[in-house]
C-alpha cells in the first residue's frame, strides 16, 4: 500500500546514501510526537465520550484507551481498557492494540490480543487512534465469527442471552 | 353514762358538721349547735373533730370535688371552652360555698371553745379552706387544661376588641350586639377572685395570651407595610383594648392599681420589643424599599433605644443579607442598588455611622469578589434615566478616599447607641465616617486608579461602538468624575474624547484635499491616539483590495497634514454600511468590517472554500466561520459541503426574520481585550485533558496530573500554568461535583 510508506524515507533512500542514520530516527520521531499530539487534541476535543485514550504516563508512544460497550449488544453498560503502543514509523504501520480488560469475544484471545484487518494487513495511514477504537467498539457488537481466535465464544455467539450473562459475570468477577 | 354520753354527743356532732358523715347540708338550729359546742368542750374533742373535719374537707376535695371541676375540661369538643370553664367555675363554686359553710361552723366552734390551733399554718382558717383547695387543685393540674383556660380567655378578649373586627357579632355566642357574655366572664372572674384562684389558676394563661395576642395583632398589622408609623397606634391599641380588659377582670380582687400599672410597663416593653423585632426582621425588606419605607425605619429608631435589640438588629440583618443578597443567584447590579438603599437607610437608622459599617463590611467583600462590580458603579453612573448612583454623582462631592476606615471599625460598636431623633447633623463631628455613596463604593476597591481606568475602557467601548461623534454628554459625565476624581485620573479620558471631536475635523480636512480622491467607497475614520485609549482586541483582518488603495490615500492626506504622524488602521474594528443587491432582493445592512469583506470576496466569486478565505482574509477559519454563520443566518450563504461556501441569490423568505438578533449579538461584542475571556478558553481545553486522561489512567495525583499537562497538553501553547493554580482549578471542579478527590488522588465520578 503506498499511502503505508513513509514519502520521506523513500526520497532519502533513493538519493542521499551517507545520511546519519540517527538524525533521520529523531526526525522521524518527531513528526510522530507532533502527529500523536495532534491526534490527542482532536480525541480530547471531541464531544464523542464512547471511546477516549490518554498517553500512559511519560511515553507518548504508549497509551491507555477506554471504549464503552456499544449500545444494544452483550457488552452495554460495560467498559473496557485497551493498552496502544505505537512505534516509531507510525502511522506508516499500525500500533498495537491489546485488551486490557478481560474481553470475551470471538476475535479477542485470552491474552486480549485483537484480530482485527485494519490492525493487521488492512492498515492504513488514514486511519487514526479514533477510527481505531471506534473499529475495536464496532468489532465488539459485530464479531467476525469465522476467524475466531476464542472458538468457545464463537460458538457461544449465537445464544445471546447465555453469552451476557456469562460475559457479565466474568466482567464482575474482574472488576472486584 | 360515759357510753351514751359519747353516743349522743357523736349524733350532736354530726348533726352540725354532717360532713363527717359525708352529707349536706347542714340544718340546725343555734342552740342545737352551742349545744354540741358545748359537749365536745366537755369530752375535750376540739382538736378531734376539728382534726376530722379537715381531714373530711380534704377527701371531698380530692376525691370528687376537683375531679369534678377538672373533669368538665375534659368534655367533649363540641362544647366551646368558653362554656366548659364557665361550667366547671360554676360547679367548683356551688362545692366551694358548701364548704364554706363547713369552715364557717368549725370557725364558730373554735371561738365558742376559744380553741385556736391553726390548720394548715392558718390561723384564718377561711384561708386555710382556700389553701387546700389550691393545693388539691393543681395536684390534679394537667397541662392541656390550660388551653381551655386559654381559650377562655382568649373569647373574652375577642368580645372585648370587638372593635378591631368590625362586627356586631358576639363571638362566644354568634348573637347580635350580645351583652350576656360579657357579664357571665365578669360574674366568673368575681367567683375565682373570691375562691382566691384567679391568680394562680390564671395568670399563666393571661399573660401568655395576652402577649400572643400583642404578637398577633402587631404582625397582622404591619405586615408587608412599610409606609406608616404604628408605635402611637399600638400604645393606643393597648391601652383601649388590652390594659382596659385587665382592669375589668381585675377590677374586684385585691390586686392594687399598682400592680396593674406595674404590668402595664411590662406589657407596653413587650409590646416595643415585639414590635422591633417585627421590624428588624423585615429590615431587609425595608431596606430595599427605602425611601418608600421611611416611616418603618423612623419607627425602628424610636425603638431601639427602648430595647435590647441592636444585637439582634445586627445578627438578623447580616444575616438576611447574607442569604438574600450575597449570593450568585443575585445579579451584580441588584447588589449594588440594594447596597446602596442600605447605605441610605441605616445612615438615616443611625448617623454615626458604625452600623453601616458592620452591615456592609460582608458586602463590600463580596462585591471585592465580583468581577463585574467596577463595571457595573461605572455603568450605572453614566447610565442615562434616573438612577440611584447616577443621582448622587450629580449631587457632587470629593472623594475622600480614606483608606483607613476599615481599620476604623475596631472601635467597639457593641457600645452603640444611636443617635436620638433630635440630634442635630450638624453636632456630628468632622471625624465621622463620610457616608457618600460613591465614595463608599470607590472604596469598596480602595483604589481610584481601578475605577477610573474600568470607566476609561467602558468609555471607550461606548465611543467605539456608537460610531457617532456626539460627545456632549459625556464630557458632562467627565466633568462630573473630575469634581470628584481629580483632573489627573481622568485625563486619559479627556484625550479620548478630543480624539472624536479631533477625528470628526481631520475627516473633513481631509476629504477637501484635492489629493485625495473620494472613491466608490466613501469612508469615514476615527483617529485615536495610542497612547491614552486602552489596548484594543487584537484581530487580524486583511480588507478587500478594493478597500486598500483608498486607505493609502487617506493615509497619505494625513500624513501630509499632521507632518511627522501616520496612520495604523485597525481593520477589525468600525462599522460598515452595507447595501447588497441580489437578484431577488436588496439588503441594507450594518455590519462588522470583518462581516462585510466576506461579502465582498463573494462579490467577486460565489463560491470559496474556507480555507482559501481564511488566507486571503488572514482570519483563523474557526472564527471565519462564525462569521460567515452570520451570512448564513441572513440566507446568503450556503455550505454546500463540508468547508465550501457558496452565494446564494434566491432566498427564502422565512430565514430573515432573526436578523436584528444577530446583528445586536455581534455589536454588543466589546472592541476590548478581555484577558478573562482568554483564561476561561484555555482552561476548557485543559479540562478536556484533564477529563481525558482521568477516563484512562483512573485516578491521578495533583503532580502527576501537572506533568501530564505539561508534557501533553501545554506543549507550543505559551501559557504558564503553575500547580497552585491548577489546584485551584481542581478544586473549583470537586465542588461542582465534576471530579472526586479521595486519599490525595482525583478521579471522575461515576
Amino acid at each position: 500500500m503506498a499511502q503505508n510508506i513513509n514519502p520521506s524515507i523513500q526520497s532519502q533512500s533513493g538519493t542521499v546514501k551517507h545520511n546519519d542514520d540517527s538524525k533521520k530516527t529523531t526526525s522521524d520521531s518527531q513528526a510522530v510526537t507532533k502527529r500523536l499530539h495532534k491526534e490527542l487534541m482532536s480525541l480530547m476535543m471531541s464531544q464523542d465520550k464512547s471511546v477516549s485514550a490518554f498517553p500512559d504516563g511519560e511515553n507518548l508512544f504508549s497509551w491507555i484507551g477506554t471504549i464503552l460497550g456499544p449500545k444494544d449488544s452483550v457488552y452495554e453498560t460495560l467498559k473496557f481498557k485497551l493498552s496502544l503502543q505505537f512505534s516509531s514509523s507510525y502511522p506508516y504501520t499500525a500500533p498495537i492494540v491489546k485488551f486490557i480488560t478481560p474481553c470475551f469475544h470471538p476475535n479477542v484471545d485470552t491474552k486480549g490480543n485483537i484480530c482485527l484487518d485494519i490492525l493487521k494487513d488492512k492498515w492504513s495511514a488514514l486511519y487514526d487512534v479514533r477510527t481505531i477504537l471506534l473499529s475495536i467498539q464496532a468489532l465488539l457488537g459485530v464479531p467476525n465469527i469465522d476467524s475466531p481466535l476464542n472458538t468457545t465464544a464463537a460458538e457461544n455467539w449465537q445464544k445471546q442471552e447465555e453469552y451476557k450473562k456469562y460475559v457479565l459475570d466474568m466482567y464482575k468477577e474482574e472488576s472486584n | 353514762m360515759q357510753e351514751v354520753d359519747v353516743q349522743d354527743a357523736w349524733i350532736f356532732i354530726n348533726k352540725i358538721f354532717p360532713i363527717l358523715n359525708s352529707s349536706y347540708p347542714t340544718v340546725y338550729t343555734k342552740e342545737e349547735f352551742y349545744k354540741a359546742a358545748k359537749i365536745i368542750k366537755e369530752l375535750n374533742l376540739t382538736c378531734f373533730v376539728q382534726d376530722m373535719v379537715i381531714l373530711k374537707i380534704e377527701t371531698s376535695l380530692r376525691k370528687s370535688i376537683i375531679p369534678k371541676f377538672w373533669s368538665h375540661f375534659k368534655s367533649p369538643e363540641n362544647i366551646k371552652p368558653f362554656y366548659k370553664f364557665l361550667k366547671a367555675i360554676d360547679s367548683l363554686y356551688e362545692d366551694y360555698s358548701k364548704l364554706l359553710e363547713v369552715i364557717n361552723a368549725l370557725d364558730m366552734l373554735r371561738n365558742i371553745n376559744n380553741f385556736d390551733k391553726p390548720i394548715m399554718g392558718e390561723m384564718n382558717i377561711k384561708n386555710s379552706l382556700k389553701l387546700m383547695l389550691k393545693s388539691t387543685m393543681f395536684s390534679q393540674h394537667h397541662t392541656s387544661y390550660d388551653k381551655v383556660i386559654s381559650y377562655f380567655y382568649e373569647e373574652a378578649l375577642l368580645l372585648e376588641d370587638m372593635d378591631s373586627f368590625s362586627s356586631k357579632q358576639c363571638p362566644i355566642c354568634s348573637l347580635l350586639d350580645c351583652s350576656n357574655c360579657e357579664t357571665l366572664f365578669l360574674k366568673a372572674n368575681g367567683k375565682l377572685i373570691e375562691m382566691s384562684l384567679l391568680g394562680p389558676l390564671t395568670d399563666q394563661a393571661l399573660t401568655d395570651l395576652i402577649y400572643y395576642y400583642i404578637n398577633m395583632h402587631i404582625q397582622k398589622t404591619c405586615k408587608d407595610n412599610f409606609d406608616t408609623s404604628y408605635i402611637e397606634s399600638f400604645e393606643k391599641w393597648l391601652d383601649r383594648v388590652i390594659i382596659t380588659w385587665l382592669k375589668k377582670i381585675y377590677c374586684h380582687s385585691e390586686v392594687s392599681d399598682r400592680s396593674i400599672a406595674d404590668f402595664d410597663k411590662k406589657l407596653r416593653n413587650y409590646l416595643y420589643n415585639t414590635y422591633t423585632k417585627i421590624r428588624i426582621n423585615q429590615l431587609f425588606n425595608i431596606i430595599i424599599e427605602y425611601p418608600d419605607s421611611l416611616a418603618a425605619l423612623e419607627d425602628i429608631k424610636i425603638c431601639l433605644p427602648k430595647t435590647d435589640l441592636k444585637q439582634y438588629l445586627i445578627k438578623k440583618l447580616q444575616q438576611a443579607v447574607e442569604t438574600r443578597l450575597l449570593h450568585l443567584g443575585v445579579s451584580t447590579s441588584d447588589v449594588l442598588t440594594a447596597y446602596v438603599a442600605a447605605i441610605r437607610s441605616l445612615r438615616f437608622l443611625d448617623p454615626s455611622g458604625l452600623l453601616l459599617e458592620v452591615i456592609t463590611q460582608p458586602i463590600h467583600q463580596y462585591l471585592r469578589s465580583r468581577e463585574d462590580t467596577v463595571r457595573c458603579v461605572v455603568s450605572s453612573l453614566t447610565e442615562e434615566g434616573p438612577n440611584d448612583l447616577a443621582e448622587e454623582l450629580v449631587r457632587g462631592e470629593t472623594v475622600l478616599c480614606d483608606e483607613n476606615t476599615i481599620q476604623d471599625s475596631d472601635e467597639n460598636w457593641e457600645t452603640w447607641t444611636p443617635e436620638s431623633s433630635d440630634h442635630q447633623p450638624s453636632k456630628i463631628p468632622a471625624t465621622k465616617r463620610s457616608s457618600d455613596i460613591i465614595s463608599m463604593l470607590v472604596n469598596v476597591y480602595g483604589s481610584k486608579e481601578l475605577f477610573v481606568n474600568e470607566y476609561r475602557t467602558l468609555l471607550a467601548d461606548r465611543l467605539l461602538c456608537q460610531y457617532s461623534c456626539d460627545t456632549e454628554k459625556e464630557i458632562r459625565y467627565l466633568e462630573l468624575l473630575k469634581l470628584r476624581f481629580g483632573d489627573s485620573q481622568l485625563h486619559y479620558c479627556e484625550v479620548m474624547l478630543k480624539d472624536i471631536v479631533d477625528s470628526k475635523r481631520i475627516n473633513q480636512h481631509i476629504k477637501q484635499d484635492p489629493n485625495y480622491k473620494n472613491q466608490e467607497i466613501p469612508i469615514s475614520t476615527m483617529i485615536v491616539s495610542a497612547q491614552f485609549w486602552p489596548p484594543f482586541k487584537e484581530e487580524k483582518l486583511e480588507l478587500h483590495p478594493k478597500l486598500l488603495t483608498q486607505f493609502e490615500s487617506f493615509t497619505k492626506g494625513f500624513e501630509t497634514l499632521k507632518g511627522s504622524r501616520t496612520l495604523c488602521w485597525k481593520n477589525h474594528l468600525g462599522i460598515v454600511d452595507l447595501e447588497i443587491e441580489l437578484s431577488s432582493r436588496t439588503l441594507s445592512l450594518s455590519v462588522s468590517p470583518v462581516h462585510a469583506t466576506i461579502m465582498m470576496h463573494f462579490q467577486d466569486s460565489n463560491r470559496w472554500t474556507l480555507n482559501d478565505l481564511s488566507k486571503t482574509m488572514q482570519v483563523p477559519p474557526t472564527v471565519l466561520r462564525r462569521k460567515i454563520g452570520f451570512w448564513q443566518s441572513h440566507g446568503l450563504l450556503v455550505e454546500n459541503e463540508q468547508d465550501i461556501f457558496l452565494l446564494k441569490e434566491e432566498t427564502s423568505e422565512d430565514n430573515i426574520v432573526q436578523d436584528n438578533i444577530i446583528i445586536e449579538d455581534y455589536e454588543s461584542e466589546s472592541a476590548m481585550a478581555s484577558a478573562q475571556d482568554q483564561r476561561d478558553e484555555e482552561l476548557q481545553t485543559f479540562w478536556s485533558y484533564i477529563v481525558g486522561m482521568l477516563m484512562n489512567l483512573d485516578t491521578l495525583s495533583l503532580e502527576r496530573i501537572h506533568q501530564m499537562l505539561k508534557m501533553f497538553a501545554l506543549q507550543g501553547s505559551s501559557v504558564e500554568y503553575n500547580i497552585h493554580e491548577l489546584k485551584i482549578f481542581l478544586d473549583k471542579k470537586v465542588r461542582e461535583h465534576q471530579l472526586i478527590h479521595s486519599n490525595g488522588l482525583y478521579k471522575l465520578p461515576k
